[in-house]
């Protein structure tokens, strides 16, 4: 069943130009969703609205069929987790968990029992006389995490939670707070700019850019078929190649020397002399030279033991490609290789708006695309 | 540094000490010497002898003005600690119509010399009654703009998440100024409270007009009185008075020192 | 979730905050206290104050109107012209000589060597002493027979000066007893100022391999300048406001010559009982406070957002 709904969600702060524009979103009872996006996008102001921490310009904000735009946030039944952690310096780990406990009304021994259990599961049993600046980044963490357990709201807020932590323990914290949000069923909204955390976490995401749905959906269909420029580049890393080409009902042309058959038929507008083309870094191959679409130049190689990257140009030096290959490849610079694209996973972008025109799998394509919002 | 620098740099700041230092010593080497030594134009007593600090509590009611000047500082100095935080708090961490204009007012404040009002102040107080009293020492007081802007100061630096996990988790407002804001704050409120604290023990003018009585005075009057009382003829026993007044605010300033030099700076810039 | 929720309506409105009528003056009640003390004790006789100026009055009210006559009185008379110059005097000798005196002390003791701690605070120490208590220190030290200055005079061989009692030298044994009492409250800001500088602009200059004053010039006294600037407004609305030093000395006197205007006010007001021509001096007062204030927000709007 639905938890959350956003219905026509808008946020100004001047009351000219929205921050957030309208946007629309159905959480289901015990989802994952992440909304991400890079700074300044307006992810966290649709948090900290949802939250009841930011008053709602417009539209409406729904929990479980309830309209909330105006409830206080202690009446909205849900937690919420702050990049800083919020941890009060002057209390002790015990009583930063169960921090504002009492305002809902709940006995002395539940308290303590809730937060014995919380810090058990997020092994923090030994240090609940400490004081925050005594823990650990990842401590401190764990200690904002069992404050928003022991709550036992169904709806938890977290915003950018684990991007003071270093590489190492973010990775295993994601986990970590994914397999507690399963365990206990709560449903999670889950703000990053990181598109890793989104993709590795999310059971479905939304991808923000300047205050609007770039798109909605689970985390391999927007890889696989994203709905726009934005998408294609900001999900995945290294990110897909975007470059201008011309067209023309026969081919698409990437350069001089390099031009590809165009795979969009007669339905497609002729009119459109130039869009942009994209291709994922898997999807560029290394050829044999008769079967190449062209023969770049290597600028530079990363080789990360599994898997090496290379950037190449074709002629403009400013247009700088990125295959990813497996395996290790040492190619010096300057180097000229033939490569080839996979048709199959090419995706041609509106020049004008950044829409998807074409790509390979039209029916998936369609039906992401019905999730996509206006 | 080499030794050469650090050994002259020492000696300055040696010499230094002794000017900047000598009217303290001073006073205190006159307090323990006779009639005679002092006479004598002595630089040091010949003994430490308390013939002095009995002396004072004798001639003046020192120990009426001690505990006046106690209680009215410390009343003053939790009234504005009170006064100074709810105001720093409101505007730190809320908004409302007519906030900009308040802060402006508090700003205003602080170009009113307290001097300039002084006589329309003391009619007030006058026909309130409140003359010869602690209520007339202190009230006045409790207001201080400086103090709420050094508070401000700091109320700035809490994280607002703490402000927002408060709200999330149903704490009231006035709770979560209670039990976290005040807490966490305490070494700024210790700095204004040690500041507030030593610049009503060394009030001078406002005590010397409300209060005409020796149980109400203060002992910044007290000084004047044995001062006048006893020129020329005692000056051992008006040091002694002096020591014993200065005592208390010294010993407060060297433990606070540190605390005092940080907050002053902070909450006058930036 | 239980089933009763799902047999709600879809969309229900929520019930109307109760609270956001009076969440408007909950922010007021926090700053009551404040507003009303500062009103009472503040505006209030501050208006009062410019009121009475325009009247004839005592200790117990207004009892004519007499217009701008109390400012042409006090203009004119001989007494308020010297109680000026006294001020003027005493300012300017205070003043640059407490801010010179403080910056000198904080810069020596700015670097961390052993036994700083101590040195900061002795040269602090005199922020803790009162105006009466040293007040009464230097009255002592300025006594003609058994004070310090005449002991080193009467060994130097020079003659013995009544430093309280001659109107030449009064304004300055004030001055210099005032001077002395102001700098441990200047030196305490001036080194918070020093100490908030970035230590890393002083490592880059010794690597550049520059000059102690060098430094001084173009690294210290810049970054000070916000610090430097408030001490030295806030010097002179305290030199503007002196009372206790002339109250317990001089009396003053003699002939006027240390009759500062706040002295002036409280003596007009309290013992001569002319409280409308104190008023006056009050105003005038007021406003040369007033001009000091203004031009510290206008000069140092960038960089000192208050004081």
């Amino acid at each position: 069943m639905v938890h959350v709904e956003l219905a026509g969600l808008k946020k100004s702060y001047d009351g000219k130009k929205n921050v957030i524009e309208q946007v629309d979103l159905k959480l289901e009872q015990g989802e994952f969703f992440v909304l991400v996006g890079p700074s300044g996008c307006g992810k966290s102001t649709i948090l900290r609205m949802i939250a009841g921490l930011e008053p709602i310009t417009d539209g409406s904000l729904f929990v479980n069929g309830i309209r909330m735009n105006h409830t206080p946030p202690n009446k909205r039944n849900l937690s919420m987790v702050f990049q800083n952690y919020a941890l009060y310096p002057h209390l002790n780990v015990e009583q930063n968990i169960m921090f504002g406990l009492h305002t809902k009304k709940i006995s002395r021994e539940e308290q303590q029992r809730r937060c014995a259990d919380a810090a058990e599961m997020l092994g923090l049993a030994d240090y609940l006389e400490r004081k925050p600046r005594e823990l650990s980044g990842g401590q401190r963490q764990r200690v904002a995490l069992a404050r928003a357990i022991v709550t036992q709201s169904p709806l938890c807020l977290m915003d950018e939670p684990l991007s003071n932590l270093d590489a190492k323990l973010r990775a295993r914290m994601r986990s970590e707070i994914r397999q507690i949000q399963r365990k206990l069923g709560i449903t999670m909204i889950y703000v990053t700019h990181d598109q890793t955390e989104a993709m590795t976490m999310a059971d479905r995401m939304m991808i923000l850019h300047e205050g609007q749905a770039m798109q909605i959906g689970k985390p391999l269909d927007i890889y696989n078929h994203p709905a726009n420029a934005f998408t294609a580049t900001f999900i995945g890393s290294p990110a897909m190649n975007v470059m201008d080409a011309g067209i023309n009902p026969a081919s698409i042309h990437l350069s001089q020397q390099c031009a590809l058959p165009n795979p969009m038929k007669s339905s497609v507008k002729e009119a459109s002399k130039q869009v942009l083309f994209g291709i994922r870094p898997e999807h560029i191959l290394f050829s044999a030279p008769e079967q190449a679409n062209a023969v770049v130049e290597v600028v530079n190689t990363e080789i990360l033991g599994t898997e090496t990257l290379i950037t190449f140009i074709m002629n403009d030096p400013k247009k700088q490609w990125i295959a990813r290959w497996n395996g290790q490849w040492q190619f010096s610079v300057g180097d000229q290789i033939p490569i080839r694209f996979d048709m199959d996973s090419i995706h041609l972008f509106s020049k004008d708006n950044g829409r998807l025109l074409w790509t390979s799998n039209e029916d998936q394509s369609n039906q992401t695309a019905r999730e996509v919002l206006r | 540094m080499t030794s050469t620098k650090r050994i002259s740099l020492y000696a300055v700041l040696i010499i230094c000490t002794a000017i900047m230092m000598f009217p303290i010593f001073y006073a205190v080497s006159i307090s323990f010497m006779d009639g005679k030594e002092v006479l004598d134009g002595q630089l040091l007593p010949s003994g430490f002898s308390l013939t002095n600090y009995v002396e004072v509590f004798e001639k003046v009611p020192l120990l009426t003005y001690l505990i006046n000047s106690f209680a009215t500082s410390a009343i003053v100095m939790i009234g504005q600690l009170l006064v100074s935080s709810l105001a720093a708090f409101a505007f730190v961490f809320m908004k409302f119509k007519g906030r900009d204009f308040v802060f402006f007012l508090f700003i205003s404040t602080m170009m009113i010399p307290w001097e300039a009002t002084m006589v329309p102040n003391f009619m007030t107080i006058q026909s309130l009654g409140w003359t010869n009293n602690y209520v007339g020492l202190t009230i006045p007081f409790f207001a201080l703009a400086f103090g709420t802007f050094l508070l401000r100061q700091h109320f700035k630096t809490i994280p607002k998440e703490l402000y927002e996990a408060s709200q999330v988790a149903g704490i009231s407002r006035f709770r979560f100024f209670w039990t976290v804001i005040l807490p966490i704050s305490r070494s700024s409120l210790v700095t204004l409270g040690i500041y507030s604290f030593l610049t009503n023990w060394n009030m001078y003018l406002w005590p010397l007009l409300v209060t005409n009585t020796e149980s109400a005075r203060t002992v910044q009057i007290g000084l004047k009185q044995l001062q006048t009382q006893e020129i020329a003829s005692d000056w051992g026993v008006v040091m002694a008075g002096v020591v014993i007044v200065i005592l208390p605010t010294l010993i407060l300033l060297f433990a606070g020192q540190k605390k005092l030099q940080k907050g002053l700076t902070q909450g006058a810039l930036k | 979730m239980n089933a009763a929720r799902e047999l709600q309506p879809v969309q229900t409105e929520e019930q109307q905050p109760r609270k956001s009528r009076f969440a408007f003056l909950e922010g007021w009640l926090y700053l009551l206290p404040s507003i009303i003390l500062f009103s009472v004790f503040v505006f209030y006789p501050m208006f009062r104050t410019i009121y009475l100026s325009f009247f004839l009055a005592d200790q117990i009210g207004p009892f004519e109107f007499a217009g701008l006559e109390n400012y042409h009185y006090i203009l004119r008379s001989d007494s308020f012209q010297s109680s000026i110059k006294a001020t003027v005097l005493f300012v300017l000798f205070t003043v640059p000589a407490t801010i010179i005196l403080a910056l000198f002390l904080a810069l020596l003791t700015s670097e961390k060597i052993m036994g700083i701690g101590i040195f900061r605070t002795f040269f602090s120490s005199t922020m803790g002493m009162s105006v009466a208590a040293s007040s009464v220190i230097w009255m002592f030290m300025y006594n003609p027979s058994i004070g310090v200055f005449s002991k080193i005079a009467e060994w130097l061989g020079l003659p013995v000066i009544q430093w309280l009692q001659n109107p030449d030298y009064a304004l300055l044994a004030v001055s210099l007893s005032t001077i002395w009492m102001s700098t441990g409250f200047a030196y305490l800001i001036l080194l918070g100022g020093l100490q908030n500088i970035d230590p890393h602009l002083y490592e880059n200059a010794r690597v550049a391999g520059v000059s102690y004053f060098y430094q001084l010039r173009r690294i210290t006294l810049p970054m000070l300048s916000p610090t430097l600037f408030f001490i030295i407004t806030v010097s002179f609305i305290n030199a503007f406001q002196t009372f206790g030093q002339i109250d317990i000395l001089t009396k003053g006197g003699p002939v006027e010559s240390t009759n500062v205007i706040v002295y002036s006010i409280y003596k007009d007001a309290f013992i001569n009982n002319d409280v409308g021509s104190a008023s006056a001096q009050a105003v005038i007062l007021f406003f040369c406070v007033l001009v000091l204030t203004v031009l510290q927000f206008k000069l140092g709007e960038k960089k000192v957002h208050y004081r």
